[in-house]
């Protein structure tokens, strides 16, 4: 069994680590709401449905949190990387956002802090979404002082960009959302308690993803033909990329 | 007369397998190529693009040449480079021109409240930074498949096709100077 599981992470060669299986949301500082995690996700889900058979269509908002050190740490990630092996997005038509947080004492009790947002575009969502716009919605919503609470601010920022999508790609004459109704549902959804669906992909649901090359399957190919026989059947990805990718545009803001 | 055949086929078998192997080398170093050629062209497009915002950038931060004539004429002068540039070498030296006068101009605009003050300056900011960024990236995926390209030119029986079909033996990497491609740092905090 050991030679088995080290032969799984043998094949590993991802710089990053694999989006979860919600894919829209991947907090790795396990710092976001369920609540949160699951608007977030809906959300996601509803836009690449709406807009798939649209021209430019399948548009994707991904968003990550990561817990650093230090502020040199965040340097180790690199988001157009990222993306790219995320593959976010149909026809390039994708949108990540990377939150980084540091732990800091605040009266002898650790708080995560966002220290600090990156926004990195696919190469079709540019002529759509420009940096000034980008730059101006997070001012106004994560950076802004509108909501005390992290998750409020978050969801804030992601209603405006998927607003920004649904009207300047698609058309759509507005995209109302109510910020009072989700506080609402935040209040009624405290549960804060980590599930297991926003851990990284296991190896064989990551076999059938777009991510995986070909490379990883052919050196996957027999440890899953075991697992399947074992009965290990019955494998699905609820959400994936779009194959999108993308070539360093987006923005970035330090401190909140 | 079997023997005849078994002779005829052994050449037959030889002949198809050296065709194959030219065939898939060929194909190999043109899909290698073709890969630079398509990095190359995003260089020009971002390039391209950064021309034109310069144009953008200079009216939107009213108050410049007023303040930093020297970066003014900087940037004009980066302005011209680029216009004029025909070789790679030298669209390399006007990418380097427009990426240190965009940097000075960012050191600027930061230590002068009054330009500060224009209504354009945080959005002239995400914008350099993030064109900035995307030469970047586009000059590093260049490099990437000039290299892939060099190393797979140089291995055997590569190397045979390369001399054979005329290709490159070598493709210059877009090579800036020290500095000069890294992306402006703008500190946010207060």
């Amino acid at each position: 069994m050991s030679s088995f599981v080290l032969l799984i992470y043998g094949c590993k060669k991802d710089e990053y680590p694999r989006p979860t299986n919600q894919y829209y949301v991947n907090d790795y500082a396990n710092i976001l709401y369920q609540a949160t995690r699951r608007s977030i996700t809906k959300e996601g889900e509803r836009l690449y449905d709406l807009t798939t058979e649209e021209t430019d269509g399948g548009a994707q908002i991904v968003l990550a949190t990561f817990e650093v050190e230090n502020l040199t740490d965040i340097a180790n990630y690199n988001k157009t990387d990222i993306f790219r092996q995320w593959e976010i997005g149909k026809n390039d038509m994708g949108l990540l956002i990377l939150l980084f947080f540091i732990e800091e004492e605040i009266d002898e009790i650790p708080y995560l802090v966002l220290v600090e947002t990156q926004i990195e575009v696919g190469y079709r969502m540019e002529q759509y979404l420009t940096p000034t716009q980008l730059g101006q919605i997070v001012d106004d919503t994560l950076y802004s002082d509108s909501y005390e609470e992290l998750d409020m601010s978050v969801m804030y920022m992601v209603y405006e960009l998927l607003s920004a999508i649904y009207i300047d790609a698609y058309g759509y004459k507005s995209f109302d959302y109510d910020m009072d109704v989700y506080e609402e549902y935040l209040l009624s959804n405290p549960d804060v308690s980590s599930d297991d669906s926003h851990v990284p992909l296991s190896w064989l649901f990551y076999l059938f993803t777009p991510f995986a090359s070909f490379e990883d399957r052919l050196g996957l190919i027999l440890p899953v033909i075991i697992f399947l026989i074992l009965g290990g059947g019955g494998i699905a990805i609820k959400n994936k990329g779009g194959g999108g990718s993308s070539g360093g545009m987006g923005i970035f803001r330090r401190r909140r | 007369m079997s023997k005849k055949y078994l002779g005829l086929g052994i050449v037959g078998f030889l002949v198809v397998l050296i065709a194959l192997l030219l065939i898939f080398g060929y194909n190999g170093l043109v899909t290698l190529d073709t890969n630079i050629d398509g990095k190359y062209a995003e260089i020009e497009n971002r390039l391209q693009e950064r021309h034109d915002k310069i144009g953008q950038v200079l009216g939107a931060v009213n108050g410049l040449q007023e303040h930093a004539e020297t970066i003014y004429n900087a940037i004009t002068a980066a302005r011209a480079s680029y216009n004029d540039a025909e070789t790679m070498e030298e669209l390399i030296e006007a990418d380097a021109a427009e990426a240190l006068a965009f940097t000075d101009l960012l050191v600027v605009v930061e230590d002068n409240p009054m330009i500060t003050a224009t209504a354009g300056y945080q959005a002239l900011i995400d914008e350099i930074s993030s064109m900035e960024s995307a030469l970047s990236v586009a000059r590093r995926d260049y490099n990437e498949a000039v290299q892939t390209y060099n190393a797979s030119v140089r291995r055997f029986p590569r190397v045979l096709y390369a001399s054979l079909f005329g290709f490159e033996k070598e493709v210059d990497f877009w090579k800036m100077n020290d500095g000069a491609d890294e992306v402006p740092v703008i500190d946010f905090d207060e």
